[in-house]
Order: C-alpha cells, then sequence, then structure tokens
C-alpha cells in the first residue's frame, strides 16, 4: 500500500516555563517508520537524558525486552560518577530516573502499525475526522495516578516482564483507512486532547504549521486553565 | 479546588514538624531505640528523602521551605541546630547545605537482578535526639502558628502548609484545642493550613489509624488529638490507602498509639504534596 502520510512528520515542543528545561524527548528514523516519544519524569535525576536514550534506542532497536530497559539504564548510569557527587545528588542518581515510552513501529507496506505506550503519553489514530484508537485507554482522571515508568533503577523495573510488554502492545490494521492521521503526544496534551470535544481537538492540531503556532495554542490553553502545565510535545504524522 | 496549586520553585510549599522532645520521649520503643531516637531518625530521612526528590544533575530545586520546631525541658525553638538555627523555615537548599554532619553509612540494596549488593551511602544528620523536662506543647503549636501565618502571608499562591506534630503525651502548659484549631485556620488561596498529628507509644494497644470520626476514640486525649487534626485531602487520602490503610471519607491526618512502622509511614504520608502528579 503506497501513502504519502509517513513522510509527512511535524514536531512541535515546548517546556513547562521558558526558564526550565524542556525534559520530553521523541525520536524517528530516517525512513519514518518507526517513531517514539518519552516524557521525562519531573522527580528525576536527569529524567532529559534517560528519555534521550529511551528514544534512540526504540528507534534503533524497537523490540523491547526486560534486557533492554536494563541495557539502556546501564548506558545511562554509566554517563555519571557517582562517588564524585555531593550526597544529595548521589541520593537522587540512586532513586534513579523515570520516563514513559511511547512508540510505533509501521510495518514496511504501511498496512499495519505495532503501538507500545508505557505510561501516561497518548497515542491517537483518526481517520478522516474519526477517531479509530487512542492508546493507552484512559478516562481524564486517569492521568493524576501515578502511571508505570521506565526507570534507571533496577528495582523499579520488576513490573517490566515479557507479559507486561505484550500487554502494552497493540496492533493495528490501517488497510481500510482513507486518510489517516497519527498523533503522538505528552500528558498534558494527551489529557487536553481526551477531555475533548474530539473533532474540534483534532482540527486544532492537525493546523498548527509551525512551533509559533503550537506554543500559542499551549499558551492559550494553559492560560484558560484548559491544560495542564507541564512539557508538552505533539507528533503528527500524516 | 483546593489543595491542587502546582508546587514550583515560584511557589514552593512549606513543611514544619513540631516535635516533642520531653522526658517521657527517652523511653525504649520495641526497636530498643528510645522514641525519641527513632522519631529523629525518621525525620532525618523524611527531610533527605525531600532534598533528594528535589535535586536533579543540576542542583537543588527550591520546591519546599521546611522548618522543626522543638519543645520540652529546655523550652521552645528551632529544632533544627547550626546554620539553621536562626530562624524556624528555611528554604530546602538552605537545609541541604546545612546539615549538623554527614555519616558515612552502608546499605544492603536490591540491584533488581536477585542480588543484595551492599552500597556506602551518606547520611545527612539535621536533628538530634533531646529529652527533658515537661511537654509544653501549646507553647510549641504557638510557635508554629507565629511561624506559618508569616509564611502564609509571604506566599498567598502556594499549596498551603503541612504541619506534623509528633508527641508521646498530654500537653502540660494548658490546651492546645484552640491553638491547634487557630493553626488549621490559616490558609493561603489553595487551601487551609494541614495539621497532622501522630502519637507515640511504647504501649501494647490499639493503634489508631487516620479515623474519620472521634466515636470510636475511648481515651479523652485521643480524642482531643482528633479535634486537632485536619482532614485528608483526597490525594493524600490515596497515598494512604496505596499504603495499605483502611480509610473512610473524612478521615484525618491522625494516629494514635502508633509503632514504629506507622511512624514512618505517617511522615511519608504527610510529606507528599503533589510534587507533580505523584513522579
Amino acid at each position: 500500500m503506497a501513502t504519502n502520510w509517513e513522510k509527512s512528520l511535524r514536531v512541535f515542543s515546548v517546556p513547562k516555563r521558558d526558564d526550565t528545561p524542556n525534559e520530553d524527548r521523541w525520536g524517528a528514523s530516517a525512513d519514518g517508520r518507526i517513531i517514539a516519544i518519552s516524557d521525562g519524569a519531573s522527580v528525576s535525576f536527569d529524567s532529559a537524558t534517560w528519555a534521550e536514550i529511551i528514544c534512540r534506542r526504540f528507534v534503533s532497536d524497537p523490540a523491547i525486552t526486560p534486557e533492554w530497559v536494563q541495557s539502556a539504564a546501564t548506558e545511562y548510569r554509566a554517563a555519571y560518577d557517582r562517588e564524585a557527587m555531593p550526597w544529595m545528588q548521589q541520593g537522587a542518581f540512586d532513586r534513579g530516573s523515570f520516563g514513559t515510552l511511547l512508540g510505533a513501529i509501521f510495518s514496511e507496506t504501511c498496512e499495519s502499525v505495532r503501538v507500545l505506550a508505557v505510561g501516561d503519553s497518548v497515542f491517537a489514530l483518526f481517520d478522516r475526522a474519526r477517531c479509530i484508537q487512542v492508546i493507552p485507554c484512559m478516562q481524564p482522571a486517569d492521568f493524576d495516578l501515578s502511571p508505570n515508568l521506565l526507570s534507571t533503577n533496577p528495582v523499579e523495573n520488576a513490573f517490566i516482564t515479557a507479559e507486561f510488554i505484550a500487554s502494552v502492545c497493540h496492533d493495528l490494521s490501517l488497510t481500510e483507512l482513507e486518510e489517516p492521521h497519527f498523533l503522538f503526544m505528552t500528558d498534558a496534551l494527551g489529557r487536553w486532547f481526551i477531555e475533548g470535544p474530539d473533532a474540534e481537538r483534532l482540527s486544532a492540531l492537525l493546523a498548527i504549521q509551525s512551533a509559533e503556532e503550537f506554543s500559542e495554542l499551549i499558551e492559550r490553553e494553559r492560560s484558560e486553565g484548559r491544560m495542564k502545565r507541564d512539557d508538552t510535545t505533539l507528533i503528527v504524522m500524516g | 479546588m483546593t489543595y491542587s496549586a502546582e508546587i514550583s520553585r515560584d511557589n514552593p510549599t512549606c513543611i514544619l514538624f513540631v516535635i516533642d522532645q520531653s522526658g517521657s520521649m527517652d523511653e525504649k520503643m520495641a526497636t530498643n531505640k528510645s522514641k525519641a531516637a527513632f522519631v529523629a531518625d525518621v525525620l532525618n530521612k523524611t527531610i533527605y528523602t525531600l532534598v533528594t526528590n528535589c535535586t536533579k544533575s543540576d542542583g537543588v530545586r527550591n520546591y519546599f521551605d521546611i522548618g522543626v520546631i522543638g519543645y520540652g525541658g529546655n523550652g521552645v525553638g528551632p529544632g533544627l541546630g547550626g546554620r539553621l538555627s536562626g530562624s524556624i523555615i528555611s528554604p530546602i537548599t538552605e537545609v541541604a547545605n546545612s546539615p549538623l554532619r554527614v555519616e558515612d553509612r552502608t546499605q544492603l540494596q536490591d540491584n533488581g537482578a536477585g542480588d543484595v549488593l551492599e552500597r556506602r551511602i551518606k547520611f545527612p544528620v539535621w536533628f538530634d535526639p533531646t529529652s527533658a523536662g515537661g511537654t509544653p506543647m501549646c507553647d510549641g503549636l504557638k510557635k508554629a502558628a507565629e511561624a506559618i501565618v508569616a509564611w502564609a502571608d509571604s506566599h498567598p499562591n502556594s499549596y498551603p502548609p503541612t504541619i506534623l506534630h509528633v508527641t508521646d503525651g498530654v500537653s502540660t502548659d494548658g490546651d492546645p484545642e484552640a491553638i491547634a484549631s487557630a493553626l488549621k485556620q490559616i490558609s493561603t488561596n489553595d487551601g487551609e493550613c494541614l495539621v497532622f498529628n501522630i502519637h507515640v507509644s511504647t504501649q501494647q494497644g490499639e493503634t489508631i489509624q487516620f479515623p474519620s470520626s472521634d466515636l470510636g476514640l475511648s481515651d479523652s486525649y485521643a480524642k482531643l488529638l482528633f479535634r486537632m487534626s485536619s482532614e485528608f485531602p483526597p490525594h493524600v487520602s490515596k497515598i494512604a490507602i496505596d499504603k495499605g490503610y483502611k480509610l473512610s471519607d473524612g478521615a484525618r491526618g491522625f494516629m494514635f498509639n502508633a509503632d514504629p512502622k506507622d511512624i514512618a509511614n505517617f511522615f511519608d504520608i504527610g510529606t507528599r504534596p503533589r510534587l507533580t502528579a505523584d513522579r
């Protein structure tokens, strides 16, 4: 199935505040078939670095296993000299860094996509204006709960088993779709999107063509109390 | 909606510990440590956790202002010593940089692969146990009220202050209920001050854990401490429920006859206001 939508990848991201670093990261393979987004958690030693490692590794090797996560965490820990840190940084380093992983792997023919969702970053598939699937399936109140997150601390990753990974993978067929759009959103935007209304908010996101337009939309929604102030990232494909 | 303000460097929140340092706090608990020593240890660990939760690779972020008041035979005053002894409440960056000392300890840690390894850690100490004399609880809570009024006035948009009061006995300087009521009415735009009370004990007996009414309390002192305690906001109730406590609607931040495990849980539950969606 020949499509052009996989070529049209648009990415927008704004930090929580102008004076704080953005801890969201994203990645995509050169052919656009593998996409990853990771939201680094605030209560972390260095969640930006962790989110970057997660995205880079997923794009180069999307076959997630418990060993994959362990290897990523080993790379993270090797970047620091724990013994040279003052006690408070040692404590924070030992506690770990945390991040979501929302990844998608399109088949070579683009007739299907596998979506993997660990945490509360949100994937949405629309065909024209019709919602086909939102992953993970969340109610707005669910965003107030503590999500499962990938961690640099091995003890915190005990829940990552082969069974868990299978449970967060979703295979979607794309063959019947006429004009699909794929959205990848970190949680503040994901919650805003799920709170709806669908068509209006989809239209607003698809209309964005520049970083300035994205920034204006996010700031307006934040200041009017409709969107939580947090690092906010959107990937649009299609 | 109350208790929903974002906790940030521009709008930190305040956590104030009010600690009974009366003579009876030297009684030994089942752990063979005195109540004073056990509470000091939990307090130091709690401050350590608060500091490390605010620490990133580029430094400590001022999400909290922290204070300790001690009351006992030596009077009432700031519970943190050294460079922090000049004020009741200090920004967490100052607290992080000013422990009394940093001890070297070893800790057994699970490496996630089924092995338990011994790891060297640094354990900062801010608060040393003291136990002497009577229980000037009213003076202690008045000192807390003075500090919290000033803090709330200068932080009108912050998540309201949380006060954790630890005691093992009855006040010897009057009835503290009116002062506790006044404390609970101090507020920011995000809600009223939260006052949580824990009674620590070496007695074997029924432990009361986060009740929603005083109907089941036979001890008049327990009823008093219950009335002095604030209701949990919903997200704090959830933390307590996740720890295995059974809570009804209207559950208050109050424990009576608490044992060592409950003391540690009380401190953890009471010092986790929203940081950012609990992550």
